[in-house]
């Protein structure tokens, strides 16, 4: 009998409990493509138009900037010289180089290779309360490449 | 007395075992560096013009050949020009002889060399003004197979400064609008080169082999060997042992057998080291010697030649 009282308050206390929390909104973990090439220098930098969004601005900024380095890896821009995307295959590059990419992609190591950053349009919130910036980059292709070859993410030219 | 000669004997094994070891002068630890391919620019000469011509104080095709290379150095990569091959073969006395147009071949077949980049040059003028198109084409000299190609275009410019009419063709082309997206000819066409590397790594290297029997040979192709004619024993070798069981043959007559592609890999699969056509060919080699057969081989480039006597 109090065995079963026992088990009864437990399993309400965890009701209860689960009840008590307030829901957490978890962004998911996605990328945008939404980044358009606009042109190069042919001296090894990059110039291209990215979207991005965050709770705060500087959120989204960074959001822009890790969608226009997530195309540059693992999608390329059709029609230019940099149709091949760097890295080619993504989920190959995740398995081995994994602390790597996430270095790169979402604590900030891809700022290094940032040349210029500016806003195309003021930020601004949508319905969902996310800013929302439009930042066209200049980013240090030529550096980005030899980095990924000097960490074994990708092959130098050859084999 | 026995230690004595147990000390000589020790010391004798040593000796004899240190001919195969590791020389200290080039141990790198185990540290094993992939051979990539080689490339050289090579400039393109039609049936019947004059080769001299061509290399002989020709400053474009230096300049145009600079610009190339320029292109290969920015990707850390090094690659060789035609006009010095020919002077380290000292070939500069067969350019005299009349056979123009298969010296190039015979030097570009001959130089060791794994792709051969192809440069053939236009040059335009209209008026005061100038234009350059410059064709490339990357060919595997092996097999003979294009890999990639490029075709570049300067637009006129009142210029008679060739390099810059080379850059404005390779690396930054005119457009006719302000909104078209211009790309460089040389970066598109060093990313197709290095696709078809990724997939020479995936898929393996291409060798070439033809078999030969000798007049002087007991056997030929149709001849029995463990109940099974040489030729179907030596296709069996082949499905085993080619990369991946990538190959194909052109077939057998009674004499002559040729595998005109055989995939080899890129490095040892055991050892990680780098694999070659020659190591491949002694494979071959040991497995024929195997069948108590005379195998003679010479592997050129990446052709591997075996005379059955």
């Amino acid at each position: 009998m109090n065995t079963k009282k026992i088990v009864f308050a437990v399993i309400n206390i965890f009701l209860l409990s689960s009840l008590g929390c307030s829901k957490k909104s978890i962004a998911p973990v996605y990328y945008s493509s939404e980044v358009t090439y606009l042109n190069t220098n042919h001296e090894g930098a990059i110039n291209v138009k990215s979207f991005g969004s965050g709770i705060t601005k500087e959120d989204a900024n960074f959001d822009a900037q890790k969608n226009a380095f997530y195309v540059l890896l693992f999608r390329g821009f059709p029609g230019t010289e940099f149709s091949l995307p760097l890295i080619e295959n993504e989920n190959e590059a995740r398995k081995t180089n994994n602390d790597y990419l996430k270095n790169l992609l979402e604590k900030g190591y891809c700022t290094t290779f940032i040349m210029s950053n500016n806003s195309i349009s003021n930020p601004f919130q949508n319905n969902n309360k996310l800013w929302v910036v439009n930042l066209e980059m200049k980013i240090n292709h030529l550096a980005l490449r030899k980095d990924l070859e000097q960490n074994n993410i990708i092959r130098k030219f050859g084999y | 007395m026995k230690n004595k000669e147990r000390i000589i004997i020790l010391i004798l094994l040593i000796n004899f075992f240190s001919v195969f070891s590791q020389s200290k002068a080039t141990d790198s630890g185990g540290e094993i560096e992939v051979t990539s391919p080689t490339v050289f620019l090579v400039p393109q000469v039609n049936e019947g013009e004059d080769i001299r011509k061509i290399i002989e104080g020709n400053n474009d095709l230096q300049v145009v050949f600079s610009v190339i290379k320029q292109a290969f150095d920015k990707r850390g990569f090094t690659c060789s020009n035609f006009l010095d091959e020919v002077k380290i073969t000292n070939k500069s006395s067969a350019i005299n002889t009349s056979k123009q147009s298969n010296l190039q071949s015979d030097i570009v077949r001959n130089s060791g060399k794994d792709i051969a980049v192809y440069v053939k040059l236009n040059k335009k003028t209209k008026g005061i003004e100038n234009a350059l198109s410059i064709i490339l084409d990357a060919t595997e000299i092996s097999t003979g197979l294009s890999i990639a190609n490029a075709n570049g275009d300067s637009g006129y410019f009142e210029t008679y400064d060739f390099e810059l009419l080379a850059k404005r063709a390779l690396i930054i082309p005119p457009s006719s609008s302000d909104d078209e997206i211009k790309i460089s000819i040389i970066e598109n066409f060093l990313n197709v080169i290095q696709s078809k590397f990724t997939e020479r790594l995936k898929k393996g290297n291409v060798i070439r082999i033809e078999i030969q029997i000798d007049k002087t040979c007991k056997v030929n192709f149709s001849t029995e060997i463990d109940g099974l004619p040489l030729e179907d024993k030596i296709r069996e070798w082949m499905a085993a042992n080619a990369y991946k069981n990538n190959f194909s043959t052109k077939g057998a007559s009674e004499l002559a057998m040729i595998f005109d592609e055989v995939r080899i890999p890129v490095l040892n699969q055991a050892t990680k080291t780098n694999y070659k056509a020659g190591d491949f060919a002694l494979e071959f080699w040991k497995y024929l010697k195997s069948l108590g057969l005379t195998p003679n081989k010479t592997t050129t480039n990446n052709l591997v030649t075996i005379i059955l006597k």
